[in-house]
Order: structure tokens, then C-alpha cells, then sequence
């Protein structure tokens, strides 16, 4: 052993578990997957070889592209809504109102219990047809529905529940106001500007970075969402398959139907369309995102 | 007060990942694992007949339940990392899935006493000559009916039968007898009683080999139209209604709209504490009034063990325990079905009155007229089952029609049978 190895021993001690950890729980089950992806393996038997068959597999299936289309609504209507309520909490936060850090900490909550099952069932019960829900519309004379049972809006409470959920990006939001310097609003404001213009002409070009920082985290944790359609639905992504969530069918192939084979696949494309949609951020991100320093080049 | 050395840190690291990899070595004393699914009833009465195992002489063991879907996913998740169960309770649903793929042990010669069993019942796992279970209920397809309120509408369900055509005339009739009530629950999304169904048109749901459906597009139609009618004339739930009846407490017999019900037999203990007056528990309707050809009666539920048990002789011994063990018999009852031996049915009907005894006299009277037992239920039923429920609600909800939707199941058949 060299003097050089015995110093650097310790330290690679020390790294071993995380080495572990890595290889073990992450590099090793993808490697595995990725393998899977291209066999038809039953779960309980040997994987069989069968190429790139659960690919081409995969887009003649109607589900899987009903899957496709329901995950897109779901992503691309609840992310903008829930950015925009982060967005605007923060402002009205971000003013020096009394007793502001329990609301703070109250708009914070939702998304801390974020992907709990005890907050899918406690959906449930608000949209249930006796739901808390439709008590409150029938004080107002207005007969509800089962909004979670009618394939029609199930998929829309789902995309209420993420909405509630803005406190995670909310709170992100509030630290990008504060770096904002106090000057340069005041500046605006001498010269003229109103409350609205100084908001869109100065705060948001600003505040770009953090809300292209969001929107890229936004969207991946949006594609991955399972938990509350899982719970709701009992696992069945229905009613009538309106909320057959990507990630809730490529479960159901995997573990009810003893496709780990198709599910591997599924996981795979998975990671592309997420990578795609990062990579488009990132090449629109060049377009609006504006960071401080370029105004210094300038 | 010792030292902490960097030694003997690195020494309690080692120490303790050998522990946290090694956690089934620790004690080195066999420790039975037995899993099984169902409601609260049931996982209630198999914990008291474990410990009555345990004050018995058994040896340590551990339990995990689940209700009955998340029970599969676990299950083939424990299976495939070859960490399944050593006792674990098997659905005929899945049982072709596991025993096809070599995940359950032969109990031919496993010493296990079957011998008070009824045949029928302890040749259910049977599969190519070889064992895989061992039934732990007879079982057969059943309605209950809340005569009381049958009574109260001025209706009658005969006890000897009746044809699809009168159950579809009593539902119209009982429908809105009480605001809101149905004369029958949505059932076409229930493969289950699919089955009888198309028995009932003359053929078997599936070839003897598992490899095909035998029943035809045109009988899944006429199922699937038979339910829409009863929609459409309002003598069944809208499908948003049936939506939401998914669990027993929320189903609409529990909360009195609708007065009848069906399920396996053993099914009407857990309805019955919900619902006020006595349900009786009848045949399901007929083709033609009075012959319960399509109807069976089979073990469906088994007891295995699992392929890599490390403990198969304790685990042998304790399905022989709840099989054979008064005690245990006498706290399960019916709740995973009638008993299997004529000495279990005698102790638990001995409490006359009871829903138990009821769906045990039930099972019975049926057994000389019912047809014979199908075989076991082939590879990628789980699916066709989950599927079959799936494309009925689609039509409920009125996304496709029964023509349609009778094709679309004939095709899902093809695809996943006889993979």
C-alpha cells in the first residue's frame, strides 16, 4: 500500500456508503431497468430478450397514449395555474403585512403533506358526491355531482389538489422578491412607473431566474405525479380511466399485470419526454430568463 | 471512560451495516411469515387464530395484511425479490399466475390433513399433478336480498329462482319505491358474475387449456346491454352512482337503496352487520327459472406455500392448524368462505340465525342442482378481470357502446391469455 493510498484511505471510508448508496440504490436499478426495458419479463419468471418489441409495443397501445394525453392536460394545465397562485401569494406576502410569517407558514402547509395519502383521502371526502364540497354549493341552491366520481371533472380536482399545493414554489418565489433591491423599484417609481408597470417592467424580469428555476422543477415533479391519483382512484385511474396518470399505468402494468418488461419501457420514455421538456426550457429559458450581470455588459 | 478511536468507530460502522444487511439472521430462530388479504373482519378472526396457533405450540411468526388489491402488488413485488410470504393466502384469480411461474411449493407430500376435507375443495390447487394449495372455503356465487324491504314495496324475490327477464321487471318495479333507490345494484362491470352468466348460454368463460375465451362477443353484448337497459330505465344506478359504491359501507344495499346484493357467499357476513333486517341469501338469476346449471361451487381461495419458504415443515403445519383446529374454525366462520369439512360447518352453524349459518345452508341446498366447477381460472384473469370492469364503466359513462365494448374485451382476451 502506498503512503498516498493509506492517507486517502480514510476518506474513501467514508465515501463508501454513499458509494453504496449510488450504485446500489440508483445507477445499479436503472442499468437493470434499462435491460428490462428491452425483455419481456413477467416479474415472477427469467427475463426473456425480445429487443426493442415494448417500444414499438408501446404506441399501439390506446391506453398508453390515453396515459400520454391525460399526464400532458394534467401538466400543462395545472403548472401554469399553480406558478401564477405561487407568484401572486408571494407578492401579497412579500409586502409587510402583520403576523406575516404564520401566513407564511400556513401557505407553506399544503405542500409539505404534498404527496401524502392522508391528503388524496381527504380529497376524496371534499369531492365526494356528500362531499364538503357540494354542502357548501347547496347552501347556495346549487345541486353538485360526484366531481370525483364523473370522469368529466375527476381529473380536474386532481389538478385543483397540485394547485393547492403552490406553497413549495411560493416560498422560493418570496426569496427571489427579496433579493430584488429595494432601488431600483424606487427608481422606477420616481420615474414614473405605476404599481403594475413596476411589477411587469421590474419585478418580473428580475425575478426571471427564479420563476425559470420553478417552472423546470415544476414541470418534471408534475410528469411524475402519482400519489393522488393513485389514492383517489383506488388505484384504477378511473373513473373511466380519466385519470390513468402515466406513472399510475406504467404501476398497473407493472405490478398488477406482471409486465415489468412494458413498464421499464414506459419508464424510459418517461425520462426522455421529462429531458425533452428540460431541454426546451432551458433553449427557450435563453429567450426570457434575464440574470443581473448581463445588464452589467451591457 | 474508553476512548473513541478511529478504529473502533471504523469497527462499529462495519458492525452495524452487517446488521442493517443482515436482518433476518439476527436471532437465528425461524420466524413463520403468513400474509393474507380481505377486510377488517377477516384480518381480525386469522389474528386470533394465530395466536391460538402460538398458545397451541406453534413457533414465532409474523402477519401482514392487505385489502385485496394492494395485496397482489405487494405480493408479486415480495415474489420477484425472493422475498414472498412462507404462508400466504391465494385467489384463484391469481393462482394460475403463480403457480405457471413456479413461485409456489407442491404440498403433495407435505403431511398437511386434508383428509376431513370435501374433495372438490382440497383437489382446487391441483395443476398438472402437483399441489399448490390447499382450498380453505368452498365457495359459490350468491345474491342477498333484504326481504324487509322487498316486503315494504309490495315485491316478492322468489327463493327458487327466477329468469334474467323477471329480475329486469322486479328491478323496474322496486326502483323509486323509496326516493332515490334502485331496484338493483349496476353490475356489469362484475366479471364474477359474468361468468355464471355465460354459463348460463352454454359454454365454459374459458377453453380447458386457459388459452382462449370460450364464451362469445355476442354473450359479453347482450351482458353489457342487459345492464344498460336496466340504466336506461333507471331500474339500475347511473354509473356515477355505481362509482362511488365501491367499498361495502358505501355499497346501496348498506345504505338502503337498493334491496339486494351479490357476491361469493360467504360475502353477506360482512354486508349484513350494515343492513337493519336479516339478508337471505339466494341463487342469482337464471336463464331459465329454477336451473342453477351456471352456477358452481369451487374452492377458490387456497392456502400455499411459498417457493422459497425456508420453514416449509412449520408452515405446513399451521395451514393444517387452520384447517383442521377447532379453535381456529370456530374464529374464522365463514369469513373466508364455508368451511371445507363437514366437522367445520357443523361448529360454526351451530350459531343458527347467523348470516354464516344462512350462507351455509345456502351452499348446501345448491350443491346437487349447481353445474360442475370450471377450471382453475387461467393466467392473466387478473387482468381480464380488472379489464372487464374497466370497459363496463366505459359504457356506463357512456364513452363507448356494449357492441364495442363487448369487442374490445374479446380482444383484451386474445392478447393476455395463454401468454
Amino acid at each position: 500500500m502506498t503512503a498516498r493510498l493509506r492517507q486517502s484511505l480514510p476518506a474513501y471510508l467514508f465515501l463508501l456508503p454513499w458509494f453504496i448508496g449510488i450504485v446500489g440504490l440508483t445507477i445499479g436499478p436503472m442499468v437493470l431497468s434499462l435491460y428490462y426495458s428491452f425483455t419481456d419479463y413477467a416479474l415472477l419468471n427469467t427475463p426473456e430478450w425480445t429487443g426493442l418489441h415494448n417500444y414499438s409495443a408501446l404506441f399501439q397501445d390506446p391506453r398508453y397514449l390515453h396515459s400520454l394525453r391525460v399526464t400532458f392536460i394534467y401538466v400543462g394545465v395545472s403548472v401554469p395555474l399553480e406558478m401564477a397562485f405561487a407568484l401572486a401569494v408571494a407578492v401579497l406576502l412579500n409586502r409587510g403585512l402583520k403576523g406575516l410569517a404564520v401566513y407564511r407558514a400556513l401557505y407553506y402547509v399544503p405542500s409539505l403533506l404534498g404527496g401524502s395519502v392522508a391528503i388524496a383521502l381527504l380529497w376524496q371526502q371534499i369531492f365526494g358526491s356528500d362531499g364538503l364540497l357540494n354542502d357548501v354549493l347547496g347552501l347556495f341552491g346549487i345541486h353538485g355531482r360526484g366531481w370525483i366520481s364523473e370522469p368529466g371533472t375527476a381529473l380536474w380536482t386532481l389538478i385543483v389538489l397540485r394547485v393547492w399545493q403552490f406553497g413549495a414554489p411560493m416560498v422560493i418565489f418570496l426569496a427571489g422578491l427579496r433579493q430584488i433591491p429595494d432601488d431600483v423599484l424606487e427608481a422606477a417609481e420616481v420615474d414614473g412607473a405605476g404599481r403594475w408597470q413596476r411589477f411587469w417592467r421590474v419585478t418580473l424580469p428580475l425575478l426571471s431566474p427564479v420563476v425559470f428555476f420553478n417552472l423546470v422543477l415544476q414541470i418534471i415533479g408534475a410528469f411524475q405525479a402519482f400519489t393522488p391519483a393513485f389514492v383517489i382512484s383506488g388505484g384504477k385511474g378511473g373513473p373511466s380511466d380519466s385519470t390513468l396518470f402515466y406513472t399510475l399505468y406504467l404501476y398497473q402494468q407493472a405490478f398488477g399485470n406482471f409486465r415489468m418488461g412494458y413498464a421499464a419501457a414506459m419508464a424510459w420514455v418517461l425520462l426522455l419526454i421529462i429531458a425533452v421538456f428540460t431541454g426546451l426550457n432551458f433553449v427557450l429559458g435563453r429567450t426570457w430568463v434575464f440574470y443581473g450581470d448581463e445588464g452589467v455588459r451591457r | 471512560m474508553t476512548r473513541l478511536t478511529r478504529r473502533t468507530l471504523l469497527g462499529l460502522g462495519a458492525a452495524t451495516a452487517a446488521a442493517t444487511v443482515l436482518p433476518g439472521c439476527s436471532g437465528g430462530k425461524s420466524l413463520l411469515r403468513v400474509s393474507w388479504y380481505g377486510p377488517d373482519p377477516v384480518t381480525k378472526a386469522l389474528n386470533t387464530a394465530l395466536t391460538a396457533w402460538k398458545s397451541s405450540g406453534g413457533v414465532e411468526y409474523s402477519a401482514e395484511s392487505a385489502p385485496f388489491d394492494d395485496y397482489w402488488d405487494k405480493l408479486a413485488t415480495q415474489t420477484s425479490g425472493n422475498n414472498a410470504p412462507d404462508v400466504l393466502r391465494m385467489s384463484m384469480s391469481y393462482f394460475s399466475d403463480y403457480a405457471g411461474r413456479s413461485a409456489l411449493k407442491d404440498l403433495s407430500s407435505s403431511g398437511i390433513d386434508t383428509s376431513g376435507l370435501d374433495k372438490d375443495v382440497a383437489a382446487s390447487g391441483q395443476v398438472d399433478g402437483k399441489n399448490y394449495g390447499i382450498g380453505q372455503s368452498s365457495i359459490s356465487y350468491a345474491m342477498y336480498v333484504d326481504e324487509a324491504a322487498v316486503k315494504r314495496a309490495g315485491g316478492t324475490v322468489p327463493a327458487q329462482g327466477w329468469t334474467w327477464d323477471k329480475f329486469a321487471e322486479f328491478a323496474r318495479d322496486y326502483s323509486g319505491s323509496i326516493q332515490g333507490s334502485y331496484g338493483s345494484s349496476d353490475q356489469a362491470g362484475n366479471f364474477q358474475l359474468f361468468e355464471v352468466f355465460a354459463r348460463q348460454h352454454g359454454t365454459e368463460l374459458f377453453s380447458d387449456d386457459g388459452g382462449r375465451l370460450a364464451t362469445s362477443k355476442d354473450t359479453v353484448q347482450e351482458w353489457f346491454q342487459y345492464w344498460a337497459d336496466l340504466r336506461t330505465a333507471k331500474a339500475a344506478p347511473p354509473q356515477n352512482v355505481s362509482a362511488e359504491t365501491t367499498a361495502i359501507e358505501k355499497s346501496l344495499v348498506a345504505k338502503g337503496k337498493a334491496p339486494l346484493q351479490f357476491g361469493w357467499v360467504q360475502q353477506v357476513t360482512f354486508y349484513q352487520p350494515l343492513v337493519k333486517s336479516p339478508l337471505s341469501v339466494l341463487p342469482v338469476p337464471q336463464d331459465t327459472a329454477g336451473d342453477l346449471k351456471g352456477q358452481f361451487i369451487k374452492g377458490l381461495d387456497l392456502w400455499c406455500i411459498s417457493a422459497a419458504s425456508k420453514h416449509p415443515e412449520d408452515a405446513a403445519k399451521l395451514i393444517g392448524f387452520l384447517l383442521n383446529d377447532e379453535k381456529a374454525i370456530k374464529t374464522i366462520g365463514i369469513l373466508l368462505g364455508v368451511p371445507p369439512s363437514q366437522k367445520a360447518r357443523d361448529l360454526v352453524s351451530a350459531d343458527a340465525g347467523s348470516a354464516g349459518a344462512r350462507a351455509i345452508k345456502y351452499v348446501e341446498d345448491i350443491a346437487g342442482k349447481v353445474g360442475p366447477s370450471p377450471k382453475p381460472w387461467p393466467k392473466g384473469y387478473g387482468e381480464l378481470l380488472t379489464g372487464f370492469g374497466r370497459i363496463a364503466e366505459n359504457i356506463g359513462f357512456g364513452k363507448t357502446k356494449p357492441d364495442a365494448g363487448a369487442q374490445e374485451f374479446v380482444d383484451l382476451a386474445g392478447k393476455t391469455l395463454g401468454q
